[in-house]
């Protein structure tokens, strides 16, 4: 089933949660409304649900008006971060819960809710555990039985907020992937709602970046992430260093540095340079005369990788780089030692938005 | 730019120079929390041009905790001076790190400031307060109705498994705390009328004063108290924390309603056991008076009840075990309003229980007094 959100907005009191939002998730599609805390994202996720009532605009659920149906005929399964199991009830009960409590006609038997339960357990790979209670289960277990409980129900739409948000990383990790291939067996149109870009690059088809209640960029994990529409984007999807400096005949002039700008003409008195740590390389000497000089202030090696924090020569701020541990053997770096930088890729924003961003 | 001669200003901790690139701010000294009045002296006096760009310098500092940090972003924001027309340099990675976080938060947007309310404010603020509470309780009591209606017409709607285990945790439980308070209120009564009544030599009489007092007022209203404290504590507690937990958003995204699953069964139990408890409370309370006046009246429990079955009427009786079942409904709704009123955090589950007993005794006693002035009316 497909979603249309049109126009919505919401307001708590004097706090604007949401500012207009427009999108469109087509059926079947798993996407994932990403943002950081406050942004109006579980706002955006509930209002979808029927759990909030916008201010203005409109749902539609496969082209029809959603708006006004209440959230008991929309037909959706949501799975809350805390899980929101009924904790007087067993595993087994609270999945059937959802079909136990239908009016007779639509009630299916007791032998088929039997049936039914067991095949969603299995599906969460959990059959186990249907004699015990709630509070018997670890956090992981517990996700999963909250979402075998919404699709008991069979939803056309089933909505996540922050599901793996209070398990920790292990766990996450393995449930995440795990909800991507569930996704690809059952096909339901999924949203999820998520604060770690991490999850929502991996798992979605989608990505929805929110900020301040506004959709900032739509698009395929890897349109975004390489393509981000905004400084905020950037700097949400992961580190980022700022350079200030200017841009003179399509190079990057910062401090005494000079980096070749790929797509850039003209000339600009005052840009912000933005470059990830892993697209800066050390290097040794300086054969361009064009890298910046800094000396290495820490060396945290981080398993697979090796963050290294270098403060500019020039005295304007730190700069992190981030690089693979055998090439970080090879270029063996000590703290305290001078080294020079070369940024392989930087990116500008326009002025404007690059203000924008600080003041987020 | 034209700017005057350097320097323009300097202090303990900071000066203020023009350079190539509009002006230079370099900080000296510790800029910490102990030198905070200090400091705020010290960027007040300077003169910051806040239309041109402005360089800070830390590279002289000894030391830069979050309160500088924050004094300092705070001055500049003030002025208008964000990045990247406000450039940091010789901060070191720490310093820097701790900057772009203050800044970071500075530009939030800010929540109103906690203003003073004048006089006339604080009516209006609390008018609109009851104004919103009572709208918001009369919403509940529309739902509410309406769920009931919903439930009439199709009875297979009617959560029998919750109705019963409520019927258990309000009713059966409850008993041996009605029945001993009530014992103990008999007690009370009857001591307190017997000493009156021993000195005219009058001590038969006190059966007809007992009879009344139980009866007609105090075994309803100890059982509504008792119940209002218990059941109806209880409710909002376990509806309070259901709401905490989104379980109450749960039901409504399996297509149920809250009202059927978790109001309509409370309420009607608490409607259908008050009458019951009350009962029970009027044979305790009469059995303990009985006690006192063998014991210490010397009415024989015979000589007691004969007297008893002359002078109580059924009217009476039944005037009695009539209010309840509206105490309960007042207590229910009160209850589960409250309940569902929780906003997300724990601490709101306690003030909201809290509230709901003293509302539902206060409720309880304005119906008990509506009662007695109607009693001629009805009876």
């Amino acid at each position: 089933m497909s979603i249309t959100i049109h126009n919505i907005r919401k307001s708590f009191g004097a706090f604007e949660a949401l500012k207009r939002v427009d999108l469109d998730i087509a059926g079947g599609e798993l996407v994932a409304l990403l943002g950081p805390s406050g942004c109006g994202k579980t706002t955006l996720l509930r209002i979808i649900a029927g759990l909030e009532t916008p201010d203005t605009g409109r749902i539609l659920f496969q082209g029809e008006d959603a708006t006004d149906r209440h959230v008991r005929e929309r037909q959706v399964g949501f799975v809350f971060q805390h899980y929101a199991l009924f904790r007087h009830m067993t595993v087994f009960e609270n999945i059937a819960f959802g079909l136990r409590v239908r009016p007779k006609a639509q009630r299916p038997g007791e032998a088929e809710i039997r049936e039914r339960v067991h095949k969603l357990l299995d599906l969460v790979q959990l059959d186990w555990l249907a004699d015990r209670y709630p509070p018997q289960l670890s956090g992981g277990q517990r996700q999963r039985i909250a979402l075998a409980r919404a699709l008991a129900v069979e939803p056309k739409v089933l909505l996540l907020d922050e599901p793996f948000g209070a398990l920790d990383a292990k766990v996450r990790k393995d449930l995440r992937r795990w909800l991507r291939r569930l996704h690809d067996e059952l096909h339901v149109t999924s949203v999820f709602v998520t604060h770690d870009q991490e999850e929502a690059l991996e798992v979605a088809d989608r990505v929805v970046v929110l900020n301040a209640g506004r959709v900032e960029q739509v698009g395929t994990p890897d349109e975004v992430y390489d393509h981000p529409a905004s400084p905020f984007v950037y700097a949400f999807l992961g580190d980022v260093n700022l350079f200030h400096g200017r841009v003179h005949d399509g190079h990057a002039a910062i401090g005494d540095a000079r980096v070749q700008l790929p797509d850039s003409a003209g000339s600009q008195d005052a840009a912000v340079f933005y470059a990830r740590p892993h697209e800066i390389e050390i290097l040794r000497d300086n054969p361009g005369g064009s890298a910046m000089a800094a000396t290495v202030h820490d060396i945290r090696p981080l398993g697979a990788t090796v963050r290294v924090e270098l403060d500019r020569a020039d005295g304007h701020g730190s700069v992190e780089v981030e690089l693979a541990r055998d090439r970080f053997n090879r270029i063996g770096l000590a703290v305290g030692e001078a080294v020079y930088l070369e940024p392989r890729r930087l990116r500008i924003f326009g002025e404007e938005a690059s203000r924008e961003e600080s003041a987020s | 730019m034209s700017a005057p001669p350097p320097p323009v200003g300097t202090d303990a901790f900071c000066s203020l120079d023009a350079g190539p690139e509009g002006a230079a701010l370099s900080l000296r000294g510790a800029w910490t929390l102990a030198n905070l009045a200090a400091l705020r002296d010290a960027l007040a006096r300077l003169p910051i041009d806040p239309g041109a760009p402005l360089t800070v310098d830390g590279a002289a500092l000894d030391a830069l905790d979050s309160a500088g940090a924050n004094r300092l972003i705070a001055h500049l924001d003030g002025l208008g001076l964000r990045f990247p027309r406000l450039r940091l340099s010789g901060f070191g990675a720490q310093g820097m790190a701790l900057l772009h976080l203050v800044a970071g938060r500075h530009a939030l947007p800010a929540t109103a400031p906690l203003a003073r309310r004048g006089f006339g404010q604080a009516i209006g603020w609390h008018v609109m307060r009851v104004g919103h509470a009572t709208l918001s309780i009369l919403t509940f009591i529309g739902q509410t109705g309406q769920a009931f209606a919903q439930l009439l017409r199709r009875p297979g709607l009617f959560r029998a498994r919750e109705f019963f285990v409520q019927l258990e945790m309000v009713g059966l439980r409850a008993v041996p705390i009605v029945m001993l308070m009530s014992y103990l209120i008999g007690i009370v009564i009857a001591y307190l009328l017997g000493l009156q009544a021993k000195k005219y030599g009058a001590n038969v009489f006190v059966v007809d004063g007992v009879g009344l007092a139980i009866t007609r007022e105090l075994a309803p209203l100890m059982t509504a108290v008792i119940v209002a404290g218990r059941s109806g504590a209880a409710f909002t507690a376990h509806l309070g924390a259901m709401k905490v937990n989104q379980e109450i958003d749960a039901i409504a995204s399996l297509g149920l309603s809250p009202w059927q699953v978790l109001v309509l069964p409370r309420l009607l139990a608490l409607v259908l056991l008050m009458p019951l408890l009350t009962a029970v409370a009027d044979i305790a309370g009469i059995l303990g008076a009985a006690q006192v006046a063998s014991l210490h009246l010397g009415v024989t429990p015979h000589t007691f009840f004969d007297r008893l079955q002359d002078v109580l009427s059924t009217d009476t009786v039944l005037f009695g075990l009539m209010k309840t079942p509206v105490f309960a409904l007042a207590i229910a709704l009160i209850a589960c309003h409250n309940g569902f009123s929780v906003a997300r955090d724990a601490r709101s589950v306690g003030l909201r229980t809290t509230a709901t007993v003293v509302r539902s005794i206060v409720a309880v006693i304005l119906i008990d007094s509506a009662f007695a002035v109607a009693y001629p009316e009805l009876m």
